[in-house]
C-alpha cells in the first residue's frame, strides 16, 4: 500500500468530490455537465502533480475600470442574448478561461486565521452544502423513478422558468457575477 | 402547497442566511461569512476547484 500512499500524497481533495459529480452527470447523460467536471478534474490533477510547467505567478491585480467594464459587457451579452445563444457559449467559456487565470497564482502570506469558532462556522457552512447536494441528488433520483419532477423538482427545475423571464435572468446575472467578484477579490486586503 | 425537496432548500437557504446574519452580528459564536471564504480562497486548491464550481453554476444555468 506504500505506492498508494506515495501516489495520493498531497492530492487535492476536490479530486474525488470532482470525480463522483464527473461520473453522475455521465450516469444522467449530461454529457457536457460531465465534461465540464472531467476537465475540471483533469485541471486539478494537473495542478496537484504539478505538470504545468510554468512558473507559478503571483496575484495578478485588476484594475477598477477593467472590471467595471469586463462586468457590464458580460452583463449586456448575458442579458440580451438569447439564453444559450452562440454568444453566451462564447462569453462563458472566455469567462472561465479568465477565472482560472487569475485564481492561478501561489499561495501567498498567513492563512487567515482558525480558531475554535473558525472551525465550528466551516462545519456549519459544509453540512449545509452536503445537505443542499444531497436534497437536489435525491430529488432527482425520486423524480426519475416516479416520473414526477412536480413533486420532487431539482433546483434546475425550480429555477428555469424564473430564468426564461428578464428580470429572473437579471437577479440571477447580478448574484452569479457578484459571487464571481467576491470570490476573485477574497482576502485582498489580507 | 411546497414539495418535500422545495422545504428542504427553503430551509438551508433560510439556515443560511441565519449563519450569516449571526456570523456578522456574533462573530464570537460564528465566524463572518467572508472570512471562511478567505481562508478557502488561500490555498490554490480551494481557489480552482470553486471557481470551476462557480462557473459551472453559469453556464448550466445560462446554456441549458
Amino acid at each position: 500500500m506504500l505506492w498508494l500512499k506515495n501516489v495520493l500524497t498531497g492530492i487535492n481533495p476536490w479530486l474525488p468530490v470532482f470525480a463522483f459529480v464527473t461520473l453522475f452527470h455521465l450516469i444522467r447523460e449530461s454529457y457536457i455537465d460531465a465534461t465540464i467536471f472531467a476537465v475540471g478534474s483533469v485541471v486539478l490533477v494537473l495542478d496537484w502533480k504539478k505538470l504545468l510547467r510554468w512558473r507559478m505567478p503571483k496575484r495578478r491585480r485588476l484594475k477598477g475600470s477593467t472590471l467595471i467594464i469586463a462586468v457590464a459587457l458580460s452583463c449586456s451579452v448575458l442579458f440580451f442574448s438569447d439564453r444559450g445563444g452562440w454568444q453566451d457559449v462564447i462569453l462563458l467559456l472566455a469567462i472561465g478561461a479568465t477565472s482560472l487565470y487569475l485564481v492561478y497564482y501561489q499561495d501567498r502570506g498567513p492563512k487567515p486565521s482558525g480558531n475554535g469558532t473558525m472551525v465550528r462556522t466551516k462545519w456549519i457552512w459544509m453540512t449545509l452544502a452536503i445537505f443542499m447536494a444531497v436534497s437536489e441528488l435525491f430529488a432527482y433520483i425520486w423524480a426519475e423513478v416516479f416520473k414526477d419532477s412536480n413533486t420532487y423538482p431539482t433546483i434546475s427545475i425550480i429555477v428555469n422558468p424564473i430564468l426564461d423571464s428578464p428580470y429572473g435572468r437579471a437577479l440571477f446575472l447580478l448574484l452569479w457575477i457578484l459571487i464571481g467578484l467576491g470570490l476573485l477579490r477574497s482576502g485582498r486586503s489580507r | 402547497m411546497l414539495s418535500i425537496p422545495e422545504w428542504e432548500y427553503l430551509g438551508v437557504i433560510g439556515l443560511g442566511l441565519a449563519a450569516w446574519l449571526i456570523g456578522r452580528l456574533r462573530p464570537d459564536i460564528l465566524a463572518p461569512f467572508g472570512l471562511l471564504v478567505a481562508r478557502l480562497m488561500h490555498h490554490r486548491n480551494n481557489r480552482l476547484a470553486i471557481m470551476i464550481i462557480w462557473w459551472w453554476l453559469g453556464w448550466h444555468f445560462f446554456t441549458v
